[in-house]
């Protein structure tokens, strides 16, 4: 091998140099930040990030009175998650923003009139965020509880409950353990242990977890297996919550698994859990990714041992990288107006017409979509 | 009366729904009802689910799971078989093959005890 220019101090490279070159080139691609997983997942609070995204929903078909509820990114936590509002347009006679009085979920409810033939709504938020990861060997003093919030996330709701089998299979996980954050790991490594993400789920599942732990069936996707590991903290007495929301770009560490494809984030809803723990507060989990690096990170089907499932598996009990937006921790809404009845949780827009609630999952018959973009200021 | 609550999410639900058509379809089952009670789904869904595959007996829609709790049902799918007097004689949790000898045995027992 030599370059263009012959002669006597033309450059060459002599065999034992190429081979040289090539180990140095199987050591670069090994560096972080290469385009694909290389096993290195460790999200830190660094820079906030800026985001932008529209959810617009057209409602055809119409007929009679139609309205519908569009969940808003409105979840407040200074340290990771500041919403910076909403603003949007439509041709209904009413758009107001309504909350949840028990949880304080916040969303769009849009009432047109009877004559409406072509019922439209655009919603711009936007948010900034930041990586999540609390150092769990390093106690600190965290804001405590009030009594209302320790009792809103031990209780049950009306697919977790805390006693039964869920109970049971709580004191089977957490028998023995020393600690509130010894109990809150059990879980969590029961959790990757032993479910598993079925790709068959429609949307992100029900969350039915007294069904699922019965029949023994633990597939699922995040609303199933993180709703699984709610119920199993709060079972074992420690405050846990779903946080409902919505992938809005890649992950940075290169998990294809792990971030939104593209900008269209219509299908992106995602939901994680967190487990309140004394001397750490409200901490970062999510079983239910791992679950989905297992089935889905390329190549796909990769062993548990597989350097980027134990790498996010690792970093996935204490930290979130916040590719990803937080609606709401909200469970059994009732949504104002709404014929139909109360939602499990408010992760999807949901409408109804005079046929009834419209099938948030089916894009045929309810469209929707919602696009994401990162802004520079 | 057969009394089946299912949900299209379930996955051994749809192979029971096929199993509880049979079970119509057989001889001598008009002296059995169904009843398929569908879990908290939006109608919509429901409606796409059976247009796709079809059954031959009524799916009642429970939206609010009202139904559900009322007969402490917690695993899906759940069935109920009941006796001409309206009194619950067999239950299954899990899906079943309708048309096993051994289960069609059980139902002609419910069918005879209420007879006595």
């Amino acid at each position: 091998m030599q370059t263009s220019r012959k002669g006597e101090n033309s450059m060459t490279m002599s065999r034992r140099e190429v081979l040289r070159t090539g180990a140095a080139l199987a050591a670069a691609t090994a560096l972080p930040g290469a385009a694909s997983a290389q096993g290195t997942f460790a999200p830190a609070p660094g820079a906030w990030r800026t985001f932008q995204t529209v959810t617009r929903l057209e409602i055809g078909k119409a007929g009679g009175q139609v309205q519908a509820w569009v969940p808003l990114p409105a979840f407040s936590e200074p340290d990771w998650f500041r919403p910076a509002g909403s603003s949007w347009t439509t041709n209904a006679k009413v758009a107001e923003i309504k909350r949840d009085a028990k949880y304080g979920a916040e969303f769009l409810h849009v009432a047109w009139s009877d004559d409406e033939k072509a019922p439209v709504v655009e919603v711009t938020s936007k948010f900034s965020t930041r990586d999540r990861a609390i150092d769990l060997t390093i106690p600190g003093s965290p804001i405590s509880l009030n009594a209302d919030d320790l009792k809103r996330y031990t209780s049950a709701t009306d697919l977790i409950p805390t006693d039964g089998i869920v109970k049971e299979t709580s004191d089977k996980i957490v028998g023995g353990a020393t600690n509130d954050v010894d109990k809150a790991r059990r879980i969590y490594e029961w959790l990757v242990e032993n479910t598993f993400r079925d790709a068959k789920t429609r949307g992100c599942g029900v969350g039915d977890i007294a069904s699922m732990l019965k029949s023994g069936n633990l597939g699922g996707k995040c609303a199933d297996l993180n709703a699984l590991y709610v119920g199993l903290a709060r079972a074992a007495g420690l405050p846990a919550r779903d946080v409902y929301g919505l992938r809005v770009a890649p992950s940075k560490f290169g998990y294809k698994s792990l971030g939104a494809g593209s900008e269209v984030v219509t299908k992106a809803q995602h939901c994680r859990a967190e487990v309140y723990l004394s001397g750490f507060g409200w901490v970062p989990v999510d079983p239910a990714d791992v679950r989905k690096v297992v089935l889905e990170e390329p190549p796909g089907n990769l062993p548990i041992a597989d350097a980027k499932v134990v790498d996010a598996r690792k970093a996935l009990f204490g930290a979130w990288e916040m590719n990803w937006l937080a609606y709401n921790v909200a469970h059994d809404i009732v949504l104002p107006g709404a014929k139909g009845p109360k939602v499990e949780f408010l992760m999807y827009p949901q409408a109804e017409t005079a046929a009834g609630r419209l099938d948030c999952l089916d894009p045929d018959t309810f469209t929707y979509k919602i696009t994401s973009k990162e802004l520079t200021s | 009366v057969l009394v089946h609550f299912f949900a299209t999410w379930c996955e051994p639900c749809r192979e029971e729904l096929t199993s509880l058509s049979r079970l119509a379809e057989r001889p001598g089952a008009e002296r059995l009802s169904i009843l398929a009670v569908n879990v908290a789904e939006v109608p919509t869904r429901v409606r796409r689910f059976l247009d796709a595959a079809p059954v031959s007996f009524p799916v009642l829609l429970d939206a609010d799971r009202a139904v559900t709790k009322a007969w402490g049902v917690s695993i899906l799918p759940t069935t109920f078989v009941l006796d001409r007097a309206l009194v619950a004689r067999l239950f299954v949790e899990g899906d079943v093959d309708w048309t096993r000898a051994d289960v069609l045995a059980a139902l002609e027992r419910v069918s005879s005890t209420n007879s006595q």
